[in-house]
């Protein structure tokens, strides 16, 4: 305990640990967003022409359409015109090896807690690395390529298997699926591909971390997984940015294809720069995220711990097409100070014998606004489909807001729905307890919280679920006096 | 703004303004019905588009065929039976008919009238949850009558209040809104019971209920919509409570084509306690749509609701609750429970229940559950002689008799 | 050990103590019964620092030290431990985890090296045999879904674990059969040394059988209005407490 609290006591001190920027030499395109500058990076990436004319049908839906305003969250519109669409760290040729990289990334992506060097490397975790829009290495590789698992970045991705991006890109989300889907369709610059073949228990964890690092640029990144009959992998995302005074946007795509009795595990830990006290700057995250459950038996699991970002809005979903296929979806999310949050999943039940659960902990602390929005649906064939749902809030404070916003809808009588909500404070008496067994207030806050969260830390991968509950630790800081 | 629908509303607006005139009904409470002319000539009708409409269907209302009928007519319609022992007001068509109504002795203290007769009351639209919507105006500009019912301090009526609503336009379409108001001062205690019945197609009946209850009254209010005919039903009670005092609702809906049912409740004074149920069983093409806005205004008041629903054939149901809990409306003990039996796989259930909590010291759930009977009790009553079909309708009568 | 000198205190701004006045000694057991009312929780809860109570005046002496100035953590370290009449549940939160927590932080505060799970667990695992109580409970949330029984021996667990110098057990017995009462009296009894003292609060003499106070204080009203040595306690067991009606009615009448 005594390192856990030191620890803590040192994250807490700065309010942003990772918040630092860092030097490096980058290739941006100037602010704006036009058909020239889908044509440029689809050029500057060496895209096949059926990509680009992916982008461009992308972009000319995306013209169409209006930015969503149903959700509960309230923030200025980001100018789009005023972000640029390309920032890559300049290097002459993508880096053969790990030596190859700008020492100050590598730095950076140390500083950070995730070594990319040979010898300091994760062990069990293979990384990609992404800065800005472009992923900069990949761990683990030769030894995931042995196993027959593609794990690279995207662009890399689109260059030495362009008939697997094509077949799956854009088959989950489509580009006409939401106004921040098509943009993202329309200009994404990287991200991780990753391709588990029949069979394969994949032995490591996957991971790519996000970092954006300039000023006035967004992230789009595109993540796309598949998982083949009978694959499994686990996977995790990471991601933090530099503290600035502005909003940036995050507005990523991530699709799951898992087919017959394949299974993937996707854990985000999200630490997006929330903005200051004040509510000044902080990242935009409007992310879609969706795993489509194609095969019969087949299942997707989506963790995630959400205590960054000034306003979060996403739901990952699972399409339950296959029969017996199942969807999970555990998320514990914190808002504090002038946070706002609308998350959710969706479980779209359309196979037989479809199950789902979903477990939603929303922590509001400061003048934090969180919503839980969710979307349970069964079809008309999802003959015996089961849904449990349990969501809790825990207020602390009594200037923050907790809403629960399910939508339930049947069309199959023998389909069962169950959905319960509670809210909750932290008691006095609980504390009062805590405190006569000598644990201070501030320790007993975030030991019940942790508690309060038990259920999805346990679903997270061991060293991520010490990390969250680390994160959860700093983001509550005086959030209860 | 809202994508409304300003030529349907049009139509209303010159109904009002060409038939105002030959409308002494319409008359009456001008102020009332500038304010919703303006409301319809600003917004329209707004019965789509809108999140008070997720789910949910505007029926005729959306044609603008049914237009506000005009008069008592003659019918041999009776209605549904009454009470054998209650203050009884029946109203056909929308306009009150004492020749079938039967208001007997009242205690001291007690008015219970038809709205149309006596002087205007301030009370009436003047409730702060009458947020303008198309539908209220639509209320408020045609209505001709309803109960007016008003309690001084600590008067109590030991029978209830009966009121029928009989339509019968005789296949023609009509529109037939009416008003209520029930006013009652501190200590009262009061049973209201609503009987509806939608009438024939293309009829669309229209009441709007309002509430006051004063500091430490009982209020029950059971709102019944049944009958076999194929009218459509858009009613809505909207409610204030004062500190301490109780209000509890039935809302039991069987009849008509389309029921839409909206209870508006604002908990204004503390300690005040609401308790809201339903029963919706919808069958054949029925279409049911039960909303409820609870706002929780002071602290240490309860909210409790139980609604669910019974669906068979190729009937949808629709519950949307939102429980509001205000900023400093402590020790809010809030529980909304949402329950749905499908019985049959072309019936569909929508539920939304939803809780917007400011306030961190407060007790609030809800759950919904929605599925089929349990196989094992259809076994278990199988076992002990039942047959298949007069088991589901006992264990279905059983779901429903938690409500009742 | 501890002096409290005409102690008044209440919450909502009634007192509820009417001027207490008691010494414990190092060594010394002592109960306090009463009937319902009477202010005996209110004392516990007061000792321990529980801020919904009020002190409007008097003092408190523990070990030498104005104990009304401390929090209720820093009672805790400084050796007070008061076993909950009704233990709180918190969801989540491991009791394995809440216990560690709870002796690492007075271990540190004594400048002792910190347990890690593994010292714990076999340390845990003792103490647990002394009070007949199913390790497993070690990994269920804290109290919640504990019988009543399993509260309250897990809460002289606690008190095993951490040791205290003023033990403070508030209605330990209410709700115990006779095995369990059995059990918590050997828990207690265990802790018996002549640097350690214990407080009583009791409704019932039963528990006295098994553990043998030194004093035994009546309280009523707010205030001490008898003191003397165990046989009070069967005395109230044979006159009940009816009597202490008509004694305080005749004082307010004086």
């Amino acid at each position: 305990m005594s390192d856990e609290k030191k620890m803590l006591q040192e994250l807490s001190d700065q309010e942003y640990k990772w918040g630092f920027v860092t030097d490096v030499d980058a290739d941006t395109v100037p602010p704006g967003l036009n058909e020239d500058v889908i044509r440029f990076i689809s050029h500057k990436k060496n895209e096949p022409d059926w990509l680009l004319a992916f982008r461009l049908k992308a972009y000319a839906h995306f013209l169409t359409l209006t930015p969503p305003r149903w959700q509960k969250v309230q923030y200025a519109e980001p100018d789009l015109q005023a972000i640029s669409y390309y920032s890559a760290p300049k290097q002459k040729e993508k880096p053969k090896s790990i030596d190859e990289i700008d020492p100050e990334i590598l730095a950076t992506y140390e500083k950070l807690g995730i070594p990319l060097m040979e010898q300091k490397r994760l062990e069990g975790v293979a990384v990609d690395a992404v800065f800005d829009s472009v992923s900069v290495a990949t761990t683990h590789q030769k030894k995931l390529a042995d196993m027959g698992v593609l794990f690279m970045s995207f662009s890399e991705a689109v260059e030495s298997h362009p008939e697997l991006v094509r077949r799956y890109l854009g088959k989950v989300v489509p580009h006409t699926d939401n106004f921040y889907a098509a943009l993202n369709s329309a200009v994404f610059t990287d991200g991780s591909f990753v391709y588990i073949p029949k069979g394969l228990k994949c032995p490591l964890e996957l991971s790519t971390y996000f970092r954006i690092n300039a000023a006035n640029t967004g992230q789009f990144e595109r993540t796309l997984i598949v998982a083949d009959e009978g694959a499994y992998v686990s996977y995790l995302e990471g991601c933090t940015a530099p503290q600035r005074d502005e909003n940036q946007l995050h507005a990523a795509v991530v699709e799951l294809y898992v087919h017959d009795d394949a299974e993937i595990k996707y854990s985000t830990v999200q630490n997006w720069y929330p903005g200051d006290k004040d509510g000044k700057g902080g990242i935009y995250n409007f992310v879609t995220k969706r795993g489509l459950c194609a095969g019969d038996r087949s299942k997707i699991s989506w963790t995630q711990v959400e205590t960054g970002s000034a306003v979060t809005w996403k739901y990952p979903s699972c399409v339950l097409k296959g029969d017996d296929s199942i969807g999970e979806f555990y998320s514990v999310a914190l808002t504090n100070n002038l946070q706002q949050a609308d998350t959710g999943t969706k479980m779209v039940h359309l196979g037989r014998n479809t199950r789902s659960t979903i477990i939603s902990k929303g922590i509001s602390a400061g003048r934090g606004d969180q919503t839980y929005r969710g979307l349970v649906k069964m079809g008309k064939n999802a003959v015996n489909a089961r849904n449990f749902t349990q969501c809790d809030s825990m207020l602390l404070g009594d200037k923050c807001g907790a809403h629960t916003m399910p939508y339930i809808e049947s069309r199959n009588s023998t389909a069962r729905i169950e959905h319960e909500a509670t809210t909750t404070k932290i008691g006095e008496d609980q504390i009062f307890y805590c405190n006569q067994r000598g644990i201070s207030t501030e320790d007993a806050v975030s030991l019940i919280v942790g508690g309060f969260c038990r259920e999805v830390f346990q679903e997270l991968p061991l060293e991520f679920a010490v990390e969250a509950q680390k994160l959860l630790s700093v983001s509550l800081e005086g959030s209860v006096g | 703004m809202k994508t409304a629908s300003p030529d349907k509303s049009l139509i209303y607006q010159d109904v009002f303004s060409s038939g105002q005139a030959a409308e002494p009904a319409w008359q009456r409470y001008g102020a009332l019905r500038e304010q919703a002319l303006a409301h319809l000539a600003a917004h329209g009708l707004e019965t789509r588009g809108d999140e008070a409409w997720v789910h949910g269907s505007a029926g005729g209302l959306a044609g603008g065929e049914a237009l506000p009928v005009s008069g008592l007519r003659q019918t041999t319609a009776t209605g549904p039976a009454a009470l054998a022992r209650s203050h009884r007001l029946v109203f056909l068509n929308g306009v009150f008919a004492p020749e079938r109504s039967n208001v007997g002795e009242l205690p001291a203290g007690a008015v219970v009238q038809p709205l149309s007769t006596g002087g205007e009351t301030a009370q009436l639209g003047g409730l702060p949850v009458t947020e303008a919507t198309g539908l209220v105006a639509l209320n408020a500009l045609f209505w001709r009558d309803g109960l007016r019912l008003e309690l001084d301090d600590n008067t109590v009526l030991d029978l209830p209040v009966e009121l029928h609503f009989i339509n019968d336009l005789a296949g023609k379409p009509g529109l037939v809104p009416t008003r209520n108001l029930v006013q009652v001062g501190a200590g009262c205690q009061v049973t209201v019971i609503e009987r509806h019945e939608p009438g024939a197609s293309k009829l669309i009946e229209q009441p709007l209920t309002e509430v006051i209850c004063g500091v430490g009254s009982r209020v029950d209010h059971i709102k019944l919509v049944g009958g076999a005919a194929a009218g459509e039903h858009f009613g809505r009670t909207q409610v204030v409570q004062q500190q301490d005092s109780r209000y509890r609702s039935w809302e039991i809906v069987t009849g008509g084509h389309l029921a839409r049912r909206e209870i508006h409740l604002e908990l204004a004074g503390p300690g005040a306690a609401c308790d809201l149920n339903a029963l919706y069983m919808g069958r054949g093409r029925q279409r049911f749509d039960l909303r409820t806005r609870v706002a929780h205004n002071a602290p240490g008041c309860t909210t409790r609701e139980l609604y669910k629903g019974v669906l068979d054939g190729e009937a949808r149901g629709v519950f949307d609750g939102l429980i509001r809990v205000a900023r400093d409306s402590q020790q809010t003990s809030a529980h909304q429970t949402n329950r749905n039996l499908l019985l049959s796989d072309d019936a569909v259930v929508n539920s939304i229940p939803r809780l917007e909590i400011y306030a961190d010291d407060v007790k609030c759930s809800h759950g919904s559950t929605t599925g089929q009977l349990a196989d094992e009790q259809l076994f278990y009553l199988r076992t002990r002689g039942f047959s298949p079909a007069e088991a589901r309708t006992y264990l279905a009568w059983a779901f429903a008799s938690e409500v009742i | 050990m501890l002096r409290i000198e005409d102690l008044y205190a209440g919450t909502q701004g009634q007192d509820i103590l009417k001027g207490i006045d008691l010494e414990i000694k190092p060594g010394e057991v002592h109960a306090i019964m009463g009937p319902n009312g009477s202010g005996k929780s209110t004392l516990s809860q007061v000792l321990a620092g529980n801020e919904a109570y009020d002190v409007t005046s008097g003092t408190v002496t523990y070990q030498g030290r104005d104990l009304l100035e401390l929090g209720a953590d820093e009672r805790a370290l400084a050796g007070i431990f008061l076993a909950f009449q009704y233990p709180v549940e918190i969801p989540g939160f491991s009791n394995e985890k809440f216990l560690r927590t709870a002796v690492n932080a007075q271990r540190r505060h004594r400048g002792e090296p910190e347990l890690d799970a593994f010292d714990f667990a076999q340390l845990a695992k003792d103490k647990m045999a002394l009070m007949e109580l199913d390790p497993d409970l070690l990994n269920r949330s804290l109290n919640v879904g504990f019988s009543g029984g399993e509260k309250k021996r897990n809460e002289c667990f606690q008190m095993a674990l951490l040791e205290p110098s003023l033990a403070i057990l508030d209605e330990t017995d209410s709700g115990l059969d006779i095995d369990a009462l059995r059990i918590v009296s050997r828990g207690v009894n265990a802790l018996r040394r002549p640097d350690r003292s214990v407080l009583l609060i009791t409704h019932y003499q039963r528990l006295l059988e098994y553990i043998v106070p030194d004093y035994v204080h009546v309280l009523a009203d707010g205030r001490i209005v008898r003191s003397g040595g165990k046989e009070l306690a069967a005395e109230l067991e044979q006159t009940g407490y009816g009597w202490l009606e008509d004694m305080t009615a005749g004082e307010v009448a004086q």
